[in-house]
């Protein structure tokens, strides 16, 4: 059986860029079109679904007969990045931004192997300290430090 | 003249007051401080350091701005001189010269010469800026809503044409910055759009977020298992290890006039910035320099031309951004975003209606470049032991730098996880080989083309040839067509560039 080579990161991204287009199109579509003298708000994100579909089809044709690869992905940092992120959200408004900096750091650094309780643990204080300088102290925003809810 | 004289004393009073001063300094050093941290670019500095000025009054807000703006760059110069790990594209021509001269132990010379460069381009391009933009921004005021769609027209197409290897990707990642643009309810009908019936979507989604998820979060997570080059621990860069020779003053003396003039005029143009005017400026190196073979094994004019230019260009690049309130670069219209923010709206009437802020900003630029002069030179070997510390020290920092920063502005814990959500989507889409900058252009350029259009529509009754009947409409939206069409016609000659500037 012959196979067609597909450049895989275009082949992939041309099939994202299509769909985004066509959902972006079926949204707007949704919305007032207007006439051409007095445009509703549908009309320009109609037509920029459809450039779009029209640009991820030419990446998609671009893609075919080139080789190439995916450089591997970091899931694990991204997940690690997410986490960090929506602990620090999470802590932030009830227990303030000592604990918020203290825990997202902590996680932060499950993002790679080298992790070390007495480093990270130093870090994150160390961290924590900064912060407090910075941001409460010198530029004075209106941020609890610590929350203790009862 | 005298008027002239008038505006520059009225920006330099404005610029020196102790506090403006102070903020200027400020600006500088944590934009060098964040810039110089491997493979954050200027983008992502200015992104992360936005918040710090919300709660400034405009005027002190934009002087800092355009410290950080500096410092970002000149950071991102020190990087990819000492580690050949350039933050933008622009700076990756500097590493060509630049990263051999530090292999050699020459790494001090090439970072004075860096800053003498970059502040003399700096410098020329302010008396450009000076001139030039109060004579465009009176031509602005006879120009067209059917001219400002065209002109957004051109400079997005020539912002993902000109650079970049794949003008598809970067054209649909300017299509989708648009559609994020318009995120939100419409100014106009009141139709709220592409909310997904999230109440916290209605309002669209802030530029802050996006600039810091896209280019902050984004590159936290592409850097993570990275880590800095072992031979850096061992350089020593001492203030007298810097000091040019006087052969390296006179020879770069000419590369830094060449690089200044094209820099200034490249950067005017729309969507050329200062990646082209740095890859232009080596170009032009190659071919007029007295040393033009010995060009990319590490010789001073190989870094002062592009730097120069660089920096000319990037300033420049502001003139259409704040005159016509159209922005040529991803970097320009970030600032003009940070520039709505704080209540300005760039555009024709900023000149005459701000001009406390437009002379204030050109006369804090100079003073930028000169605390920049004087800052870097004797705190480089800070700026080194920056680059020393390993990434898995830093990365936690910068996450809960952006963190809190996010959540200084409007004290939500959505938009934490926002930033989040989009960092993941930028890594992606890095992932894929699409290029991120322009999605940004795209963003900030959405409200505003979708208005025009509107409003020449309404004007011309549904008369689609307002697009084309006057001559400078037809001139620009040509221009536009021209240069979609380049990357075809110049598959050639971006060969041979790209074998003339070798990317190792």
């Amino acid at each position: 059986m012959r196979s067609i080579r597909l450049e895989p990161t275009d082949a992939i991204g041309g099939v994202l860029v299509t769909l985004i287009g066509l959902v972006t199109a079926g949204i707007s579509s949704q919305y007032p079109i207007g006439r051409i003298s007095n445009i509703g708000p549908g009309a320009f994100p109609l037509a920029l679904g459809i450039i779009m579909v029209l640009l991820g089809l030419g990446i998609i044709a671009g893609s075919v007969g080139r080789t190439g690869s995916i450089p591997q992905p970091n899931w694990r940092a991204a997940g690690v990045v997410m986490l960090s992120l929506t602990c620090f959200a999470l802590l932030i408004g009830s227990f303030g931004l000592v604990p918020a900096i203290l825990v997202s750091a902590f996680i932060a650094r499950f993002a790679d192997n080298r992790f070390h309780f007495r480093r990270v643990f130093v870090l994150a204080c160390s961290l924590a300290l900064l912060c407090w300088v910075i941001f409460i102290a010198l530029l004075g925003l209106p941020i609890a430090v610590l929350e203790l809810p009862l | 003249m005298m008027e002239f004289i008038g505006h520059a004393g009225q920006g330099f009073a404005t610029a020196l007051s102790p506090q403006t001063l102070l903020f200027c300094f400020l600006g500088v050093t944590a934009g060098t401080f964040i810039g110089v941290l491997p493979g954050i670019g200027p983008l992502a500095t200015i992104a992360m350091l936005l918040p710090l000025t919300f709660y400034l009054d405009p005027t002190t807000a934009i002087i800092m701005l355009a410290g950080i703006y500096y410092g970002s760059q000149y950071g991102g110069s020190t990087a990819s001189i000492l580690l050949n790990l350039p933050g933008t594209a622009g700076a990756s021509v500097t590493c060509l010269d630049g990263y051999p001269m530090a292999r050699a132990g020459r790494a001090g010379v090439a970072l004075c010469i860096t800053t003498i460069a970059s502040f003399a381009g700096g410098c020329f391009a302010i008396v450009v800026m000076a001139v030039l933009s109060p004579a465009l921004s009176k031509f602005a005021l006879m120009m067209t809503s059917a001219d400002y769609f065209a002109l957004m027209l051109l400079g997005m197409i020539a912002a993902v044409t000109l650079i970049g290897d794949a003008p598809l990707k970067g054209l649909a990642m300017v299509v989708f910055g648009l559609l994020v643009g318009l995120m939100g309810t419409d100014t106009i009908s009141g139709q709220i759009r592409f909310a997904f019936d999230m109440p916290y979507l209605y309002d669209g989604l802030p530029l802050v977020l996006v600039a810091m998820g896209m280019f902050g979060a984004s590159e936290v997570i592409a850097s993570i298992g990275s880590d800095s080059a072992e031979w850096l621990a061992k350089q020593k860069i001492t203030l007298r290890s810097l000091m040019p020779t006087r052969e390296d003053m006179r020879r770069s003396h000419a590369p830094i006039w060449r690089g200044s003039i094209l820099g200034s005029l490249v950067g005017v143009l729309p969507g050329a910035g200062s990646t082209i005017a740095a890859f232009m400026a080596y170009a032009v190196e190659k071919r007029v320099g007295p040393n033009r073979d010995a060009l990319g094994s590490g010789i001073v004019e190989g870094v002062a031309a592009p730097e120069s230019a660089n920096n000319a260009a990037s300033q420049t690049a502001l003139i259409p951004a704040l005159t016509l309130g159209v922005p040529g670069d991803a970097t320009s219209a970030l600032m003009l975003g940070a520039l709505l923010i704080h209540g300005i709206a760039p555009g024709p009437t900023l000149i005459p209606q701000h001009p406390e802020i437009f002379w204030g900003l050109l006369a804090s630029f100079w003073i930028g470049n000169l605390i920049l002069l004087i800052l870097n030179l004797p705190l480089v070997g800070l700026w080194v032991s920056m680059l020393k510390i390993p990434y898995h020290i830093l990365y936690p920092g910068i996450l809960v730098f952006i963190a809190i920063g996010i959540y200084s502005v409007n004290s939500s814990h959505v938009d934490v996880i926002m930033v989040g959500v989009l960092g993941v989507l930028g890594y992606a889409l890095s992932l894929l080989k699409f290029p991120i900058a322009p999605l940004l252009l795209g963003y900030i350029l959405g409200p505003l083309m979708e208005a025009n259009l509107r409003r020449s529509l309404l004007i011309s009754g549904g008369d689609v040839s307002i697009f084309w009947e006057q001559p400078l409409t037809l001139t620009i939206m040509l221009l536009a067509l021209i240069l979609l069409l380049l990357p075809l016609a110049t598959k050639g000659w971006r060969r041979r560039l790209a074998k003339e500037l070798p990317q190792d």
